[in-house]
């Protein structure tokens, strides 16, 4: 049986092992996908796990150390994605029935570049179908399940990769964040989600949900591995024209930094009136911290926040209807419910709306990146409530009762509609032993800001340490 | 190019309403989506919760805006 240290062991500590040969990549994949096996038919975080492939490249893995021949921090080290990457000879589904039997013959960009320094993937993640949905109840594949409390949902749309992560099913994941589908799953399973600025990191063979909105991002057990693994698949990609040509940094080696000096804004309006009273007060506390570590907290007022759902949700809605055009047509029925509504409503909304929330954008964009002359971050909950029961359709905010689905994406549109890059770290439990998570939005491109003051709240607390009973 | 729509209001009107819902009822039908009248009025009001709220962002002062159709996030980025 594998030990609690290899479980939950962060990619730093397991690589150092690996790399002086004390632990083999062989061992350390068998063992997790014995574990996957075990626990995935309670939570339902993999559509696919992978058995002999994995173990294959496990053994390529451990020749290449054998040879001295190290490919960096992630060689041997097992991970997962998201059902919505491409993966050359494995299945890849997105959650639909459409591509149940889609098997591609080349690997998503990221997925790519993962393997090329030597990381194994072991499994594709459970997500909503076609990643729509904050919630990951799936009708073809059913819902995943979070690991700190089965009966309640892991978030979504990454939802699979957040659930493999919390329970130690593999040490990294990638996810895709829309609408904040990286933060919000990373909040409710007590992971860490990172969503990196729009262009940083390719998003070629991933399948889309908005391509003007998607970003592809890690979902890690520590803020050191998410910019490990960020530090592996960002840069310009020439199959995927969005990407940016501007040089990256080297995130890992950067995190150490004294965030004595960074200015944090806490936005008064949009992100605090409608919260669950137990979050509120874990999310402010953690701010405090930041404060105690030197960090200038002051309120802001955003009031284009309020702006920011509409756009975000009327835009997400048009660009599925052009993406999915392509099988709609002739496999309508092989749709959930959930999505053909979703194409549904994009259909009816006029080019004239579709191009004025673009403008509302523009306006957004720019009156946000304005805000980052004046701060670094901007600090607010990644969700308003705590994961809710898997069967839930609503669920209480406050004094008030709020559809599931958009109560746990609201706090995430701001970055999603700018584009700017935003981690979600694990910043305390409710009483029922549920995570929340603290939310760091950083101004484009400036992924390191974000990642250093998560790095220093990690380390000067316990969070992170903590492993669900399963 | 000025692509800016002024809108004489800012919510959506009855009879755009109206032929929003016969939109979608046909829209429905072209998927071979079950829509009840009940289902019709939830989806049809998140379509005009959603548009009115996109319309709201006319307060943002939108006139001559060119719109971003992927995020434009200034001169480090040379796409």
């Amino acid at each position: 049986m594998i030990g609690a240290d290899l479980r939950f062991g962060s990619i730093a500590d397991l690589s150092e092992r690996l790399r002086r040969r004390d632990l083999s990549p062989v061992e350390l994949v068998e063992a997790t996908l014995e574990r996957a096996a075990m626990l995935n038919p309670r939570l339902n975080c993999f559509i696919t796990l992978l058995g002999q492939d994995a173990l294959e490249a496990a053994r390529r893995a451990e020749r290449g150390l054998a040879r001295s021949e190290s490919r960096g921090p992630l060689h041997g080290i097992p991970f997962s994605v998201k059902d919505l990457y491409a993966t050359r000879d494995v299945r890849t589904t997105a959650g639909s029935k459409v591509l149940r039997d889609w098997v591609p013959d080349f690997d998503a960009t990221t997925v790519a570049q993962l393997k090329k320094a030597g990381a194994v993937l072991i499994g594709k993640c459970n997500t909503s179908e076609f990643a729509a949905g904050p919630t990951n109840h799936n009708v073809h594949y059913g819902p995943a399940r979070n690991p700190w409390d089965e009966s309640c949902i892991p978030g979504g749309s990454s939802g699979g990769s957040g659930a493999a992560v919390a329970a130690g099913l593999g040490v990294f994941s990638l996810g895709s964040d829309t609408g904040g589908s990286v933060r919000i799953p990373a909040a409710a399973c007590g992971v860490v989600g990172f969503k990196p600025t729009y262009g940083r990191v390719s998003k070629f063979g991933v399948s889309v949900l908005s391509w003007s909105l998607d970003t592809c991002g890690p979902l890690t057990r520590t803020v050191k591995d998410a910019a490990i693994v960020l530090e592996a698949i960002a840069g310009h990609d020439p199959l995927d024209p969005t990407t940016g040509r501007g040089p990256t940094e080297r995130y890992a080696a950067n995190l150490d930094q004294h965030v004595g000096g960074l200015r944090i804004g806490v936005p008064r309006d949009g992100f605090w009136e409608r919260l669950d009273p137990e979050v509120e007060t874990i999310v402010r506390a953690a701010i405090d911290q930041l404060a105690h570590l030197g960090a200038g907290v002051e309120e802001v007022s955003i009031p284009w926040v309020r702006h920011a759902f509409a756009p975000a949700n009327l835009i997400s809605w048009v660009e599925s209807v052009a993406y999915h055009a392509q099988w709609q047509e002739h496999w309508a029925s092989d749709y959930g419910e959930e999505l053909q509504q979703r194409v549904l409503i994009g259909r009816a909304i006029s080019g004239p709306d579709y191009l004025l929330a673009q403008q509302a954008r523009r306006a957004i964009v720019e009156r946000t990146a304005a805000l980052y002359e004046r701060f670094d971050l901007l600090a607010t909950p990644t969700c308003p409530v705590p994961a809710p029961p898997v069967e839930a359709d609503s669920v209480q905010v406050g004094s008030d009762r709020e559809p599931v689905r958009s109560a746990m994406g609201r706090l995430c549109r701001l970055g999603s509609l700018t584009g700017f890059p935003a981690v979600s770290v694990p910043c305390g439990f409710t009483e029922a032993g549920l995570p929340v998570g603290l939310h760091l939005m950083a101004g484009p491109w400036r992924e390191s800001t974000a990642l250093t003051a998560a790095h220093a709240y990690e380390q000067a607390t316990e969070w992170h340490l903590r492993q669900p009973s399963l | 190019m000025v692509l800016c729509r002024q809108w004489e209001e800012d919510a959506m009107r009855p009879n755009e309403r109206e032929l929003a819902a016969q939109h979608l009822s046909q829209i429905a039908d072209e998927i071979g989506l079950e829509l009840g009248p009940e289902r019709l009025e939830r989806v049809l009001g998140l379509l005009e919760s959603t548009v009115d709220g996109v319309r709201a962002t006319t307060e943002l002062g939108l006139d001559g805006r060119e719109p971003a159709l992927v995020p434009d996030l200034g001169p480090q980025q040379d796409r």
